[in-house]
């Protein structure tokens, strides 16, 4: 994705690679603040940002919205649908029953594609641009407003994301939760609340996300579960009860899938990225791929 | 029939094979399922037939992901992929010339083979790893069938020639049906055979609990790679069944939805379950049709989805936990069971440690 060989060198697939890599992160951050209160995985996370593109799509070219406000009703209804997965079916997860939570968001994943299909249409469309068609030459790389825009808007969220964790009392209460919800609730913290506003945040990022990957490609009821394979593959390789490496690792497998492409011909990103994982899970010591807290089978 | 495995160790050590079906007298089971077996060439005209013997071919596929899934608790996104592996590996080596004997060969062997390449390094870690590498070699065969057209036909498909042994011919719905239930009926006899083996035991201990399992000496990662590749290959010989008797396959069968529905087919059936699988099988060819018979094709995927979700969440033994608990209700009175454990799914194996011996 984002590689194209005749529009020049290296080093235009590469910063291609490297925006794409930043989207990534960004959906990597959601994945892994509700990992962080949940423990869980939710597999759904990739369509609900769907839900806000398709529907946003919907809104601004069939029913005729200004496109601004079809966005903000779209990520609303990603925040909804998101903090909907979180009451309707993570909460009521049974202890003891691990790996429940992928099987039940795999069945939320499937009904999601199945309502937006129904309610919209199975086909691709173009979705507004975002300023991907809006470019300039830099040093031989065209940059577009949108590029510019998904990095800084990655900087801007893993520095605030990291503040918070690190620096505040909502950040100590985050982890404590994360460490133990039991103790952290018995010293204070508010954690079904705290609970609540990751997910409906997470719920917030997956519809930016949705809404850039939508403007770079097209936008149908499918197109974000390649993006969400690959998040799952960074955080896998980084591991998701951390914070930095996972979201680095997600930024360097965009370059890595667009360098793979650039090198060995368009088509070669997603073998490259399989043989990456093979690779990576074979190499690395056990105890740097085992989650601390990981509990599930 | 006794509950002892067949190397003779005590079965109490897993106490989760003292299935009390089998104390009962097995001839009127069998029975019945001939006459189930007799049933749809009796009263089915071809075009149900057909139908069926697809069922027969997805049970295959749906008993493999059960003893992955139900029985030693590892997640697969990936097994429809591994049903077209099975399926394009049959179809190419038809295409050169090759008799079923050696399509059988070579299904058996690129499924060990694609089984190896995603079980063995995800296995000796978690589960959820293994069902992100398994998703991610779903993608990897879309791109394989995509970039190979000339040889599988790529996204337009392809036509598959049938199946001929003997007098046998696959596109034959009848004889179809019979092809297909021979396989089918072999792979339930091994599922069924397996909650009686060592191996069958230790595939549930490590599915409740991998520390358990280590500290009464099971291998688990060893475990957990058998049981995926015999799961692979369920899917592989599936998959080139189903291509037998579909007489056509293309991408689309064999995509991450694809792996879902099995999934949903398992699960809803009731997992760690042969007859849960058959049940499963028959709703992920059936319901499509019940579906579109009442004009709705669409409905199909959005009631698996939340199918999935709610039996998932709310009835986790499917449809024959469902029955049997309901006829549990009943008997209850009459005989009190020797064990309060529902059979497939015990409660922490605390006693398993405490048994000690292995």
């Amino acid at each position: 994705m984002g590689a194209d060989t005749s529009a020049g060198g290296l080093t235009q697939v590469l910063w291609g690679g490297l925006t794409v890599g930043c989207l990534y992160a960004v959906l990597l951050l959601g994945v892994l603040i509700v990992f962080q209160v949940s423990k869980s995985i939710n597999f759904a996370y990739g369509q609900v940002g769907m839900v806000a593109a398709l529907g946003g799509w919907y809104l601004a070219s069939a029913a005729g919205l200004p496109i601004w406000s079809a966005l903000i009703i779209g990520a609303a209804a990603a925040v909804l649908v998101n903090s909907a997965i979180d009451f309707v079916a993570i909460r009521r997860i049974p202890e003891g029953r691990p790996g429940l939570d992928l099987v039940v968001t795999l069945g939320l994943f499937l009904l999601l594609t199945a309502v937006m299909q129904q309610l919209v249409d199975a086909n691709s469309h173009t979705f507004a641009s975002l300023g991907s068609d809006t470019s300039t030459v830099v040093g031989g790389v065209v940059v577009s407003v949108n590029d510019v825009f998904v990095i800084a808007l990655t900087l801007v969220l893993v520095t605030v994301a990291h503040l918070l964790l690190t620096r505040t009392s909502l950040g100590t209460s985050l982890r404590a939760s994360a460490e133990d919800a039991t103790i952290a609730s018995a010293a204070g913290v508010n954690v079904l609340r705290l609970r609540t506003g990751v997910w409906a945040v997470a719920g917030l990022l997956a519809a930016v996300v949705g809404y850039l990957v939508a403007s770079r490609l097209s936008v149908d009821a499918f197109y974000m579960t390649p993006i969400l394979v690959k998040v799952f593959i960074a955080g896998m390789i980084g591991g998701l009860d951390r914070f930095l490496a996972p979201l680095l690792v997600a930024v360097l497998l965009g370059v890595y899938e667009a360098g793979a492409a650039f090198l060995l011909g368009a088509s070669a990103g997603t073998p490259a990225v399989f043989l990456l994982i093979i690779v990576a899970l074979a190499v690395m010591p056990r105890r740097f791929m085992n989650e601390r807290s990981e509990v599930r089978a | 029939m006794s509950t002892r495995s067949r190397t003779g160790a005590p079965s109490v050590a897993l106490g989760a094979t003292a299935d009390p079906r089998l104390k009962r007298s097995r001839l009127p089971r069998l029975l019945l399922v001939v006459v189930i077996a007799a049933l749809p060439p009796l009263f089915f005209d071809d075009y149900w037939l057909f139908l069926v013997a697809q069922v027969a071919a997805f049970a295959v596929a749906t008993l493999g992901l059960d003893i992955l899934y139900g029985r030693t608790g590892q997640m697969s996104l990936a097994h429809a992929s591994f049903m077209g592996v099975g399926a394009y590996t049959g179809h190419l080596l038809a295409g050169l010339n090759q008799g079923v004997a050696v399509q059988l060969l070579g299904v058996l062997v690129v499924s060990v083979l694609a089984g190896l390449v995603v079980a063995l390094p995800t296995l000796r870690l978690s589960g959820m790893r293994l069902a992100l590498v398994t998703l991610a070699f779903g993608e990897l065969l879309a791109w394989v069938l995509i970039n190979t057209t000339d040889l599988t036909g790529g996204t337009q498909g392809t036509s598959v020639d049938p199946v001929v042994i003997g007098p046998l011919d696959s596109s034959v719905p009848m004889q179809a049906y019979l092809m297909a239930l021979v396989p089918a009926s072999i792979a339930t006899l091994i599922v069924l055979h397996l909650g009686r083996t060592q191996m069958g035991r230790r595939m549930l201990i490590v599915r409740d609990s991998e520390t358990a399992a280590r500290s009464v000496g099971v291998a688990v990662a060893r475990t957990k790679v058998i049981s995926f590749l015999v799961s692979a290959v369920f899917a592989g010989v599936a998959g080139w069944l189903y291509a037998a008797v579909a007489g056509f396959i293309s991408p689309p069968d064999f995509n991450l939805f694809a792996s879902v529905y099995l999934l949903v087919a398992v699960i809803v059936g009731g997992a760690g379950s042969a007859v849960g699988a058959w049940l499963g099988a028959a709703y992920i060819v059936l319901m499509p049709q019940a579906f579109s018979l009442v004009g709705q094709p669409n409905l199909y995927p959005l009631v698996g989805g939340a199918l999935l979700a709610v039996v998932a969440l709310l009835v986790p033994d499917g449809i024959v936990g469902l029955s049997r608990r309901l006829a549990g209700r009943f008997r209850r009175a009459e005989d009190r069971p020797n064990h309060p454990d529902r059979p497939n799914h015990p409660d922490r194996p605390d006693r398993s440690t405490s048994g000690g011996d292995r």
